[in-house]
């Protein structure tokens, strides 16, 4: 008989502990979701706004997420221009990204995933300010 | 035909009657030499010696030429003056034969009339029937004859020449009493002198006088003797005098009359008015039934007379002359009559024209029906026409002619005017065969100087018109090419000048500056082509892009061919999301919106990799992009 009285508080616990699980890896992801993005404050860069007009959005900063295509052109002063593929609402993109001479430590390569923090410039050249792999 | 030997001279002495003035010349006047047709024939004293070329030559003055006319029958020939014309050239004969061949046949009562009393009058004077009675009768006819329209008065002229030579007559009785009342004065004036002379008495001086005294007393009597004479001597020689006068003026009033009359009956022959110089020569013998008949004319004509006919020019000799002639008259229109009947007009007509120059006025020719001259006519014309055309070298209506000609009179020779029409015919063609080889050659020279040749030898070639036509049209062709170049230049229509290329760079072969601008203008067309060739080559391996690409790039160069804006407004359909993308690239870096239109030519070359547009455009702006950067 006294063995009735024990299996009682068992699936109690058992659906505390599924609970806390849960509530864990909830936390977990949004710590780790929140952590991961380096530039979550600044505003994502509107590519139709700036393919149409990109003169009204200089001075403004902007981060943008894309893949190296190509390098366009390089200069020792001013750095050098990439072409940067990147996805938006419109469709696949390619935006031309200076990277100015600061960064040149940045080993950057064709095809390598960065997330962009960019400043548009007063020619509306995207100025590469801070970048992140990744 | 028999012809008398006297006809030559009979022609051409009645030749002279023709005006020859406006006569056409057969032939350039050689002065030096006469005519081959002239030439077996009695020459009168002549031409090369007479003619002005001779500058040793003394002038002569004759009246009305330099010679005595003279007809070769042989040849129709008539020379004159160092002149020669073919008597059926001319235009007053042939005026003057038409006229007569229009004319109607003189069978009035009036002419009948006439024709009577003219034979009547001649008869009447003839040796056989000639007294004083029959020459009274045959003057008094005169001017009944002189009333017919036919006579031209010349009767009248006769008559007033016989009553001339009757009074020239009277006043020779005249003279010749006053002769003898003068000899009998003079004999009277013979006595008295004599009889004067006889009479002088002067008181004789006495013995004693002294020698000085006798010598004064005979030179008294001399003077007496002398006063008394000298009316009488006096008067004997005014009475010598007027004897001599009358008698010179006796003589000078036959001599007068007798060239009065013979100028009427040679004036008559020039007329050709045979009747009346047979009318005139009997009138003549009866007046002047004795003594010289010798014509009183100049030495040219007398040495022509003589030469001609062999004989002295004398009032028998002419008329001898105008019965031959009016002889041959009557032979001439016989042989028109019979040849007539056979259809053979040529022959036919040359009868009658000769009939005519000789007897126009012959009652033979007068009486002629007009429906027989007619024909002669019809054939005169189209002779003369003839002649005409082949004077002015148009061989075509000469052809035509000698064609109805043949149809017409059977007897024709073509053989000189179809030998004419061909030569010329040939040899033209041969000078045209010429200027087309040179008009195809370009060889400006040769063709104007054959087109020249050809001409001269027949003006009115029809090919020669063709000819010209085809080469004027070329002109014209030319002219309007090089206009619409200039207009279609003016329009930068280069699509249609490089369409008719081959037109233009013919009309331009003489225009170096236009030759500057087809070349430049082919060469850009050239370009065009070129790249619409390759545009559609690319369009084929299904590269609409790139396809796009060529044509545009090309149309900045040449925005206005249609062609080239035709592919490319195909392709731009094609392409439209690639030409989208260039444009607004374009369109963006114009704004100076070097970010947007940067990306956006990426995407271009992202889309289309090889495409020109997008590189060059990157690397304009990447540069741009780089140097703008502070």
């Amino acid at each position: 008989m006294a063995r009735r009285a024990s299996s009682k508080i068992r699936p109690l616990w058992i659906a505390c502990i599924v609970g806390a699980l849960v509530l864990a890896v909830i936390g977990g992801i949004v710590v780790q979701n929140q952590g991961g993005d380096a530039f979550r404050t600044v505003p994502e860069l509107d590519i139709g706004e700036y393919l149409s007009n990109a003169n009204s959005l200089r001075g403004n900063n902007y981060k943008v997420k894309g893949v190296i295509s190509q390098s366009l052109l390089y200069s020792r002063e001013t750095g050098r221009l990439y072409s940067v593929e990147v996805n938006g609402s419109g469709g696949d993109n390619v935006l031309p990204v200076l990277v100015p001479p600061e960064l040149s430590y940045l080993n950057l390569q064709k095809g390598q995933h960065y997330t962009f923090l960019l400043e548009v410039g007063d020619a509306g050249i995207l100025l590469a300010r801070k970048m992140q792999k990744g | 035909m028999k012809r008398s030997p006297l006809l030559p001279g009979v022609l051409a002495i009645v030749a002279v009657a023709l005006t020859v003035r406006a006569q056409v010349p057969d032939a350039p006047v050689q002065n030096s030499a006469p005519p081959p047709a002239a030439a077996p024939a009695p020459a009168p004293a002549a031409a090369p010696a007479s003619s002005g070329s001779n500058p040793a030559a003394p002038p002569n003055n004759n009246f009305l030429g330099k010679d005595v006319p003279f007809l070769d029958p042989a040849g129709e020939v008539f020379s004159w003056d160092g002149k020669h014309w073919n008597v059926n050239n001319n235009r007053i004969f042939s005026a003057r034969f038409e006229k007569y061949l229009n004319a109607e046949a003189e069978n009035t009562d009036a002419n009948v009339r006439y024709r009577a009393l003219v034979r009547s009058i001649i008869d009447k004077l003839s040796p056989y029937h000639i007294s004083p009675g029959s020459l009274d009768e045959a003057f008094r006819m005169l001017p009944q004859a002189s009333g017919f329209e036919a006579d031209a008065n010349l009767s009248d002229a006769l008559a007033a020449s016989v009553y001339s030579v009757w009074q020239a007559r009277r006043e020779d009785v005249r003279l010749v009493q006053a002769n003898n009342a003068l000899e009998q004065e003079r004999r009277a004036a013979q006595h008295n002198a004599e009889m004067s002379a006889g009479e002088t008495n002067l008181t004789p001086i006495g013995p004693r006088a002294s020698g000085a005294e006798q010598a004064q007393w005979a030179k008294q009597q001399e003077m007496r003797r002398t006063i008394q004479m000298e009316p009488y001597i006096s008067r004997l020689a005014e009475i010598r005098a007027m004897t001599n006068a009358n008698r010179a003026k006796r003589e000078l009033s036959e001599l007068q009359t007798k060239i009065e009359f013979q100028a009427l009956i040679v004036q008559f022959f020039f007329q050709r008015r045979f009747q009346h110089v047979l009318m005139a020569t009997q009138f003549y013998r009866a007046i002047f039934g004795e003594g010289d008949t010798t014509l009183k004319v100049g030495k040219e004509t007398e040495k022509f007379f003589s030469s001609t006919t062999g004989m002295p020019p004398t009032v028998s000799v002419l008329d001898s002359l105008a019965r031959e002639a009016m002889r041959d008259a009557r032979e001439g229109v016989e042989a028109y009559k019979f040849l007539l009947g056979k259809n053979e007009l040529e022959s036919a007509t040359k009868r009658l024209s000769e009939a005519f120059v000789v007897g126009e006025f012959m009652p033979e020719l007068r009486t002629l029906p007009r429906a027989d001259k007619r024909q002669a006519l019809a054939f005169t014309q189209k002779s003369n026409q003839l002649l005409s055309a082949l004077e002015v070298k148009d061989y075509t209506l000469a052809m035509k002619l000698v064609l109805d000609l043949e149809t017409t009179a059977k007897d024709f020779d073509n053989s000189k005017p179809m030998a004419a029409i061909e030569t010329a015919k040939t040899v033209s063609a041969m000078h045209l065969a010429k200027a087309k080889n040179a008009a195809v050659n370009g060889d400006r020279a040769i063709l104007e100087a054959e087109l020249k040749t050809a001409t001269e030898l027949w003006p009115r070639n029809p090919a020669l018109s063709e000819l010209s036509t085809s080469i004027f049209s070329q002109a014209d062709v030319q002219q309007k090419a090089l206009i619409d170049f200039d207009q279609l230049l003016s329009q930068r229509n280069y699509r249609q000048i490089y369409d008719d290329y081959v037109r233009f760079i013919a009309a331009t072969a003489n225009s170096p500056e236009r030759q500057e601008q087809l070349k430049k203008v082919l060469a850009d067309m050239k370009t065009i082509e070129t790249a619409l060739e390759r545009s559609s080559e690319i369009a084929k391996r299904g590269d609409n892009y790139g396809a796009w690409e060529t044509v545009e790039q090309t149309s900045k160069n040449f925005p206005d061919d249609t062609k080239l804006n035709q592919a490319r407004a195909n392709l731009t359909t094609e392409a439209a999301e690639f030409v989208h993308t260039i444009r607004t690239a374009e369109q963006l870096e114009g704004k100076q919106q070097y970010g947007s239109s940067l990306a956006w030519y990426l995407k271009a070359q992202k889309m289309y990799p090889p495409s020109e547009y997008a590189h060059t455009g990157i690397e304009r702006l990447a540069k741009l992009a780089l140097g703008d950067h502070p």
